[in-house]
């Protein structure tokens, strides 16, 4: 699995509905007085909810335990701002694993996630990274 | 990060966060992790209550970041993540800027911003960076 071999692919649409409802719950003022706003900077985590239900990459190709899994880091890059009425194309594919002894013994496992979105014309827009950490099985 | 070399430019509070604050949270984003929501379920993974998800604390910095700087502006926003947080807890959250950079266009500058969030009890919950490209005269600047 590369960048150009990707793991999952998807579409997505940035939709003022879901623009509000993510504004709401993280405390954003959103602005409806623009046609096209720019979204909150984290909002493409909403990218998961254009994914078929309980797609989790970690567990599903890794074999990552969801219980004792963690949510690291999370990095946005933007080549431009995204807005309302935007329709994207999503590309998810595993940058790295590596592992580490943990604090506690028991072996970490990481795994960094990117996602690639481009807009309709094919330039690429920005991008995701997130890293999922499987702490050791003895707790 | 080093969080030593200036004074914080601005603080926010979010939060008490409650159990529906996660809950929609988790059905705007669509992540519906059951170890945010399910007590039972982050009971059987070793945990005494459902926790906080990292996104609504890394939400919360990217609402206080764009209030900053214009969210228009922002070209990055990287967080990592310390410490759980828990239902009832305030999110505090402060703002530095650690880095300025001024553009060859001459009329803008790209900033970078270090952002905490601790909680009430003064434990740090998460450590994040805004980058943005502002303009030169933006009163941001002059608050360094």
């Amino acid at each position: 699995m590369t960048q150009d071999n990707p793991a999952y692919t998807f579409s997505m649409q940035v939709d003022y509905g879901k623009y509000l409802e993510f504004a709401a719950a993280t405390g954003f003022k959103p602005k409806p007085e623009e046609e096209k706003p720019v979204v909150p900077p984290t909002f493409l985590a909403t990218a998961e909810a254009w994914l078929p239900p309980r797609t989790w990459p970690a567990g599903e190709i890794l074999g990552f335990d969801l219980k004792r899994s963690l949510h690291g880091e999370q990095e946005f890059i933007f080549h431009k701002p995204i807005r309302v009425g935007d329709r994207l194309a999503g590309r998810i594919w595993l940058e790295s694993t590596f592992s580490k002894t943990g604090s506690r013994g028991g072996e970490m496992r990481f795994s960094i996630w990117v996602t690639d979105f481009d807009d309709e014309s094919g330039n690429s827009v920005a991008q995701s990274k997130m890293t999922i950490v499987e702490t050791g099985s003895e707790k | 990060m080093n969080l030593s070399d200036s004074q914080a430019i601005a603080t926010r509070e979010f939060g008490p966060i409650s159990r529906t604050d996660i809950v929609r949270y988790q059905g705007a984003s669509g992540d519906f992790n059951p170890i945010h929501h399910d007590i039972e379920f982050a009971k059987s993974a070793g945990f005494e209550d459902v926790f906080v998800v990292g996104m609504l604390i890394a939400g919360y910095l990217a609402t206080f970041a764009s209030d900053l700087v214009g969210v228009e502006f922002i070209n990055k926003f990287k967080i990592r993540f310390q410490a759980q947080t828990w239902p009832g807890d305030l999110i505090i959250c402060s703002a530095k800027i650690i880095s300025t950079q001024p553009q060859s266009n001459g009329n803008q500058t790209q900033v970078t911003l270090e952002l905490i969030a601790k909680n009430q009890s003064g434990v740090l919950a998460a450590t994040a960076q805004a980058d943005a490209q502002i303009s030169k005269d933006s009163p941001l600047l002059s608050a360094k």
